[in-house]
């Protein structure tokens, strides 16, 4: 499958994914002027690689600066995909939230996130 | 109109001391430049990163909701929406007063949503952000092509927020929507 390199929009996030390694990056700001186009092949690949993903590891590191409530409905939809696979196919996936040190606000939303997942490991760290 | 009057509408906004407006049609690509430049107006404001943020989120759920469910709008197969509203962006002290208004036509849709919206002002912080992530998960409600979180978001990052439907005596209504950040 072919990785995936989508550069940064005005209003969309750099997306780097390479899947031999097993790592997917979001970066920048979220608010896509449709946010199905956008995320919709990207979402798609990411669950044929996890489906088919022999050793079951998956690391995906998000640094937004922003992101609309549309987007929160994509990010939603990807950390459940990634608890599903962990709790019912043994996958080991972590998440990283990477924040600005003085960017409380940024922190509080990955917490929020965090707060539901239990199978997955997602830590937030300082940039 | 005459110029004068738009002269007298300029002097009208300068005395509420409003710092951005718009009326007419709105659509996604707009919304692009709009953005870039309120985001460049209020960075001049040396406010706090988390306030700042708080009125670009309300400012772009304000405009998405306005661009997604005005019933004003220009039919064109194919084409993204193009909606009619008006946004305006005022200060008074140390607030950012957040104005939104479009037409809806269904008086159905106007019950609902003085329904929805009263519930959110009753919500608690933490009604809120359980309702939110309730509706992070749900499937798109029928007839929302939006995420259908917009309104709580706009609730949670609000400092105040108010409403109001006026009878346009046509069987239309004109929703207005004002939130508040300090």
């Amino acid at each position: 499958m072919d990785n995936i390199n989508i550069e940064a929009g005005e209003r969309s996030p750099k997306i780097t994914c390479d899947w031999e390694k097993g790592t997917m990056e979001v970066v920048g700001e979220s608010y896509p002027e449709n946010v199905t186009e956008f995320y919709g092949p990207v979402l798609s690949a990411m669950e044929n690689h996890l489906n088919s993903n022999k050793n079951k590891k998956f690391l995906c590191a998000f640094e937004l600066l922003y992101f609309n409530s549309s987007s929160a409905k994509v990010l939603m939809r990807i950390f459940d995909m990634f608890e599903e696979f962990a709790t019912s196919n043994g996958h080991s996936i972590s998440v990283i939230w990477r924040v600005d040190e003085e960017d409380d606000n940024m922190r509080e939303l990955g917490e929020e996130f965090a707060e539901d997942i239990e199978n997955i490991k997602f830590e937030i760290v300082n940039k | 109109m005459d110029a004068k009057t738009l002269f007298n509408m300029h002097k009208l906004m300068l005395g509420n001391e409003v710092i951005m407006t718009y009326s007419g049609y709105m659509s996604q690509a707009l919304l692009t430049s709009i953005a870039s430049v309120l985001k460049q107006q209020i960075e001049q404001d040396h406010l706090p990163k988390k306030v700042m943020r708080n009125i670009f989120s309300v400012f772009v759920e304000q405009y998405e909701n306005v661009v997604r469910y005005s019933d004003d709008q220009i039919e064109d197969e194919g084409k993204d929406d193009v909606r009619y509203g008006i946004m305006a962006i005022s200060k008074k002290n140390e607030s950012y007063i957040l104005n939104c208004g479009n037409v809806i036509k269904s008086t159905k849709r106007v019950k609902l949503l003085r329904e929805r919206l009263n519930s959110l002002k009753n919500m608690s912080e933490d009604d809120l952000k359980a309702y939110y992530k309730q509706k992070l998960r749900a499937d798109t409600e029928e007839g929302s092509k939006g995420a259908g979180v917009g309104l709580i978001e706009i609730a949670r990052k609000s400092s105040e927020f108010d409403f109001d439907f006026i009878d346009l005596n046509d069987g239309t209504s004109f929703f207005l929507l004002r939130s508040i950040l300090k």
